[in-house]
């Protein structure tokens, strides 16, 4: 697990260059790189002896989700992925956040399920009050709505 | 339910009002209206969906209360998983709820699920988990009802769960509520089923027609050998046969099912099947929990095998050792049975081996190719390895106490017996670790051996490690560098005491590189103060991409390179 972590860049295999939106460059082989229906299509439209440019990931997010595919593409076990994976998603709520919306816009079904798994677990059995204090959400609710809301799902209380 | 219906459209043109003035105006103007941190909220709908649905019903709807986006999503999310509470019968105040109330909100709460689930189309998935001790026909008709709905809705999945206060699930003379409408047991279109807790499930022996149905799970539940017969009979594309204690069945034969590739088999209480007979050739995996005493297994026919997981208390060393070799191509074998201490593991396919065992397994492995090896003990490490060759990771949980001296040679001895390994994962949970104690080693000069390329220690997050003192991590860390010579150690930031035996290492370490200069040598200095290491820098792997090596002295100065939690510190040695 440790080696596969190391960039492993072979001459038969080939590699797809990824561009952040802040104009850093990632060599992935394109096996793993595939993995995102993103990058397969614009692989597919002619970008992939070019450099694919992915406009809305920065740097810091790309390199994790590159981290991620290398991985998911290095035939890893079941077990040791999925403990990987508990690791790989065990970040703070700014980095799930810039990771979700990245995992979404390259279109990567299992990371997304991964992530959004990670924000359920966050959110489980904890009070409102307790979850708007985590992400930093607002009550926008008057008291007015809020009672009304309150009062119409209170089975979700008891 | 107009009257909610009625709120949802206020509060969401309410919704749509504030997007176009007010909130703008405020948010620019005064940025105090939304908190600029939370971003979860902006995330588009489908992606809040996405996380909803890995939430229960309740903690979703919980959701919807944090403010008017969430409240948004929620209303506009399809709910698949019910829970009784929703029925407003299950709770503390029912005794002196007024009878209208509870009226009341017994029928909102049925509409509630009705609309939830029409909200799909098809119904993808119905949940459902409900205590049975209501005596009321109309509530058990309703019930009904919604199995019927979801059934001509083209259901895919249900998935019920249901508790018995009453009566026990041993009475089988209970005539109480069938709240199983037959039409379920034909539906077209299901896909999964599963149902716990339920007791009196009595079928025609004709009346199962599942010809889409692919994963059967039953739990907690009195059946005998003919239902299951029945039931399998009505499922000729089943992949899946999960039966988790299912009381009454004392033995189980399966043969006739041409694409049935997993079987799970559970039984907690000290009675276990007297016998196992499967004869399915496309059978894959098979898991089995609970007693095998006694227990004839026949599963010669299984050639395909590919998953053995036994968790047995109880099984004999000859009955495991009987069952091991019947599959010649099996990948995966998990063995976690208290009773064997000593295995022989000679399938040649083998691609992963996971024991598990109080006391100490000793498996000798031969002529296999294991590519994973997971150890787990409370006391003894012993494994024997002949002709194999185990070469991608050994993982080695360590479950004692006390991690003294001779455990560390142990340790070292045990991974002697294989050649090469590129990643050995150990995780202890020790609550002291000594390395002090020279009399022990005292006849070993050799230096450790460089069999192990990587090694990544875990010490569990949970686990009160603050009773290590930083002497006990020092000896850890002069034991572990005694065993193995490793090519690097990996260390997760945050992660049980490792920020604290990341700084141990960046300390001690370097002091190692520096003393290695010619001096006299003697045994006692060797492992106290071991002249050995030739160079160390640090790997910071939070970026794919290689970064640039870092001296120990700089992670000391800027610790910061540790936060967040979760970040991957690698020492890199050179021996």
């Amino acid at each position: 697990m440790a080696s596969s972590e190391s960039t492993t860049t072979s001459t038969t295999t080939k590699v797809l260059r990824l561009k952040s939106s802040d104009n850093e460059i990632f060599g992935v082989e394109e096996k793993a790189a595939l993995q995102s229906e993103t990058i397969k299509s614009l692989a597919e439209d002619g970008y992939s002896e070019d450099v694919i440019p992915l406009f809305n990931v920065e740097k810091k997010t790309l390199a994790k989700i590159v981290e991620w595919l290398n991985k998911h593409a290095s035939g890893s076990s079941k077990e040791e992925l999925k403990r990987w994976d508990a690791d790989f998603v065990d970040v703070d709520k700014d980095v799930l956040y810039d990771l979700l919306l990245a995992s979404n816009y390259l279109n990567i079904e299992v990371l997304l399920h991964q992530l959004a798994q990670k924000v359920a677990d966050m959110i489980k059995g904890k009070k409102p009050e307790e979850i708007r204090q985590l992400f930093g959400i607002k009550n926008d609710f008057t008291p007015e709505e809020e009672a009304e809301i309150r009062r119409e799902n209170a089975w979700a209380f008891e | 339910m107009e009257e909610r219906i009625g709120c949802q459209e206020k509060a969401e043109r309410r919704d749509l009002e504030a997007v176009y003035q007010k909130d703008i105006v405020t948010n620019m103007d005064m940025g105090i209206e939304i908190d600029a941190s939370d971003r979860i909220s902006q995330l588009p709908d489908h992606i809040l969906h996405h996380i909803l649905s890995y939430l229960p019903t309740r903690y979703g709807c919980r959701a919807s209360f944090l403010s008017k986006t969430w409240y948004r999503v929620w209303k506009s999310f399809s709910i698949s998983d019910f829970h009784e509470s929703m029925f407003g019968l299950r709770s503390i105040n029912i005794d002196w709820m007024p009878p209208s109330i509870f009226q009341k909100r017994e029928k909102n709460s049925f509409k509630f699920v009705q609309e939830s689930l029409l909200r799909q189309c098809p119904i993808r998935r119905f949940g459902l988990s409900l205590t049975l001790d209501n005596d009321d026909d109309e509530y058990f008709s309703r019930i009904e009802d919604l199995f019927t709905l979801a059934t001509q809705h083209g259901v895919l999945e249900l998935d019920l769960n249901f508790e018995q206060k009453r009566k026990s699930i041993f009475d089988l003379d209970n005539d109480d509520f069938d709240i199983l409408p037959e039409v379920v047991f034909s539906a077209e279109s299901l896909m999964v089923f599963k149902l716990r807790g339920y007791s009196n499930l009595s079928l025609e022996s004709d009346v199962v027609t599942w010809p889409s149905l692919r994963v059967l799970s039953l739990s907690q539940i009195y059946v005998d050998e003919d239902l299951i017969q029945n039931l399998i009979f009505g499922c000729p594309m089943i992949e899946k046969l999960v039966l988790l204690d299912c009381y009454g069945l004392t033995s189980i034969q399966l043969s006739g099912c041409r694409v049935l590739k997993e079987v799970t088999l559970s039984r907690t209480t000290s009675e276990g099947f007297e016998r196992i007979d499967i004869d399915v050739p496309s059978l894959q995996t098979f898991c089995y929990s609970g007693s095998l005493e006694n227990c004839h297994v026949d599963m010669t026919s299984c050639k395909n095998l590919e998953v053995l997981n036994l968790t047995s208390y109880n099984v004999e060393e000859d009955a495991c050792q009987d069952i091991i070799p019947q599959f010649p191509v099996l990948k995966v074998l998990i063995l976690d049975c208290d009773r064997v201490k000593t295995i022989k593991i000679l399938n040649r396919r083998l691609e992963m081996l996971q024991v598990s065992s109080y006391g100490g397994m000793e498996p000798t492995i031969i002529n296999s190719n294991i590519q994973s090896f997971e150890y787990t003990t409370d006391s003894e490490m012993r494994v024997s390895v002949d002709g194999s060759s185990i070469k991608r990771e050994v993982t080695l949980k360590v479950r004692t106490y006390r991690f003294h001296t001779k455990y560390f040679l142990q340790l070292r001895e045990f991974l002697e017996n294989f050649q090469e390994i590129e990643c050995l994962t150990l995780q202890i949970e020790p609550a002291s670790i000594r390395f002090d104690e020279p009399e022990i080693l005292k006849d070993i000069s050799t230096p450790a051996s460089s069999n192990v390329k990587h090694l990544k220690l875990q010490i569990p997050k949970s686990y009160s490690y603050h009773t290590l003192t930083r002497l006990e991590l020092k000896a850890l860390v002069n034991g572990l560098l005694w065993v193995c010579h490793p090519e690097s150690l990996l260390l997760i930031s945050h992660s049980g005491p490792n920020n604290e035996l990341i700084e141990v290492l960046c300390r001690k370490l370097p002091r190692r590189v520096k003393k290695n200069h010619w001096g006299t040598f003697s045994l006692s200095e060797f492992w106290r103060r071991p002249r050995d290491l030739k160079g160390i820098h640090i790997k910071h792997l939070e970026l794919y991409v290689e970064t640039e090596a870092v001296e120990c002295s700089a992670l000391l100065r800027s610790p910061q390179i540790l936060e967040p939690a979760g970040k991957k510190v690698r020492f890199v040695f050179k021996w």
